[in-house]
């Protein structure tokens, strides 16, 4: 298991994600990302133009209000490691978002169990409940959360809801011996332990 | 969502009588291959093939299963069409799943509506053998039904030319001996599609394999259209379900232990309910000894050979790539595959 399998831009990189939430505009995307990141690459067939920057000049005073369609967050942990930043950053998407922008913040899922199991991945991650909860006190609308399954083959996006999960599941048909218990994992409220990343949109 | 795609699938709900769920958590995406429509810009020349999606009531039960596609995507849109043409037919009905397809802007959608049973794929590990029989013919009973229907329906039915089978084979067979099968092998098998000459066409579900077939309630429908009828080599499914079913049915999908070639040559159990289920189609194809044996190393030899061209992994194609192998090996050790596969049908 790769730290790239991990990361959300595998999932991202078929383009639907985007297509999917379906800014009004298609013009200018933002992404505040870790050196390395390759969500810029992905979403550029997508705008205009997309700009990266680096966590650390992440609110980026400089950019006028409603002048983007799209700002990424990508690999939320790395960014920070504190909320201070993300509530700092999430208003700051907010101020610069067009009418009809989303926010996009993607971060690895803190209850994967091979996460848990291997003690792999820094301490302290973000919850999606606690990211979902800033987009929403920013401002942010219809704000969802999802997992993010990036295996080659599936690439799915899922709503984090327990039937969501199960029947995601039942579908995917993993076929690993230990796969045909994923569903009733699912089922029994444990859908958290399956997959390894996060995200929460948000629209303006 | 996207507007184009929202268009399209609420009137393809709309046609099986329900409507866009407003909720996105009913919504999962399944299966996510490539950005629709094509951006501007594409990063690499793969295409853009589009994306599955799940829709759930509002209990959170599956309800429709969505297929959308480039509206430029000719396969999608023929596979619209071919559930439509099929749907027409009375007593194919109950054995199709209930399909709507729809367009909008740059996009297409296929909505089915989901049938919660099982797939073969499960019901099939560790069946009792003569049950496996009796179940994989009574699949190649209503795959000839369908075909049947398709031959006198759809307007791209197939050639009127016969097909033949060693000029179906030659280049797949070609690129398999260049992979390590090697001349000799290849010349082995080369033989047998000579014998066979040709047969008439018949209209193939294309990828007739246990996970596409799905039980609902008394009856068995079939799953995924796609390729329907673009194959039309005789006796094509009735190999691939039986060569796959053996896999789910000994190890639940995951690698047969034993080519399945050797054995039905062995004449273990299953070997001898696969040759008996061929027997089964090659009869009701009205195929001879030597057409049906043509059809079997068609089989092998163009399903490896497509698998390798579509880039799958070794360690999908590893397993008809080894079947072709030791076919041609008991070849090559004198055996004759009419007499190995299809005995009965020459002792008609």
């Amino acid at each position: 298991m790769t730290r790239e399998l991990i990361a959300s831009p595998p999932v991202l990189a078929a383009g639907n994600w985007v297509w999917l939430l379906a800014p009004a505009e298609q013009e200018r995307a933002l992404v505040i990302a870790p050196e390395g990141d390759t969500l810029a690459q992905v979403l550029s067939p997508h705008f205009g133009s997309v700009e990266r920057v680096a966590p650390g000049a992440a609110v980026r005073r400089e950019s006028a209000d409603r002048s983007v369609d799209l700002v990424a967050i990508s690999r939320l942990e790395e960014c920070a490691s504190n909320r201070a930043w993300l509530v700092d950053s999430v208003n700051e998407a907010r101020r610069v978002l067009r009418d009809g922008g989303c926010l996009l913040v993607t971060f690895m899922n803190p209850r994967w169990a091979r996460r848990v199991i291997s003690g792999w991945g820094p301490a302290r991650l973000a919850q999606s409940r606690s990211v979902a909860a800033v987009l929403e006190g920013a401002g942010f609308s219809a704000v969802g959360s999802y997992y993010l399954q990036p295996y080659p083959g599936a690439n799915s996006i899922i709503p984090i809801w327990a039937p969501a999960a199960e029947h995601h599941e039942r579908v995917q048909h993993v076929s690993s011996r230990l796969g045909r218990f994923r569903p009733l994992v699912a089922r029994l409220g444990g859908h958290a332990l399956l997959y390894p990343g996060c995200a929460c949109v948000g629209f303006v | 969502m996207n507007r184009a795609l929202a268009a399209a699938l609420d009137d393809a709900l709309r046609r099986l009588g329900d409507s866009l769920p407003a909720d996105w958590r009913r919504i999962v995406m399944v299966k996510n291959d490539g950005p629709i429509p094509v951006p501007p810009h594409p990063v690499d020349g793969d295409p853009a093939r589009g994306f599955n999606l799940l829709l759930l009531s509002e209990a959170g039960d599956p309800a429709y299963y969505v297929r959308c596609r480039d509206a430029a995507d000719a396969v999608a849109a023929r596979e619209i069409e071919v559930l439509r043409i099929l749907a027409d037919a009375p007593a194919l009905r109950p054995h199709l799943l209930e399909a709507a397809g729809s367009r909008s802007g740059g996009i297409q959608v296929l909505a089915t509506r989901y049938v919660d049973g099982p797939l073969l794929a499960r019901l099939v590990q560790g069946m009792p053998v003569p049950e496996w029989q009796a179940t994989l013919e009574e699949l190649i009973d209503l795959t000839s039904d369908v075909g049947r229907v398709a031959r006198e329906r759809l307007p791209d039915a197939g050639s009127a030319a016969p097909f033949d089978f060693a000029a179906a084979s030659r280049d797949g067979l070609k690129r398999l001996a260049d992979r390590g099968l090697g001349a000799a092998r290849s010349e082995a098998l080369a033989r047998v599609l000579d014998a066979a000459g040709t047969a008439a066409r018949f209209p193939q579900h294309g990828d007739l394999w246990p996970g596409n077939v799905i039980r609902d309630g008394s009856v068995w429908r079939l799953l995924d259209f796609e390729h329907f009828g673009l194959v039309d080599a005789p006796l094509f499914d009735a190999c691939h379900l039986t060569f796959t079913g053996t896999e789910y049915l000994l190890t639940g999908g995951h690698g047969l232990d034993q080519p399945w070639v050797s054995q039905v040559h062995a004449g273990t159990p299953v070997g001898r309910a696969s040759r008996n289920v061929l027997v089964h189609a090659a009869r009701r194809l009205g195929l001879a000894p030597e057409a049906a044996a043509g059809a079997l190393v068609h089989y092998l030899v163009e399903g490896t050979d497509r698998l390798m061209r579509r880039g799958a992994m070794e360690e999908v194609w590893q397993f008809p790539f080894r079947e072709v192998t030791a076919l041609a090996e008991l070849i090559e050790r004198g055996s004759d595959p009419e007499q190995v596969f299809f005995e009965e049908l020459v002792r008609d």
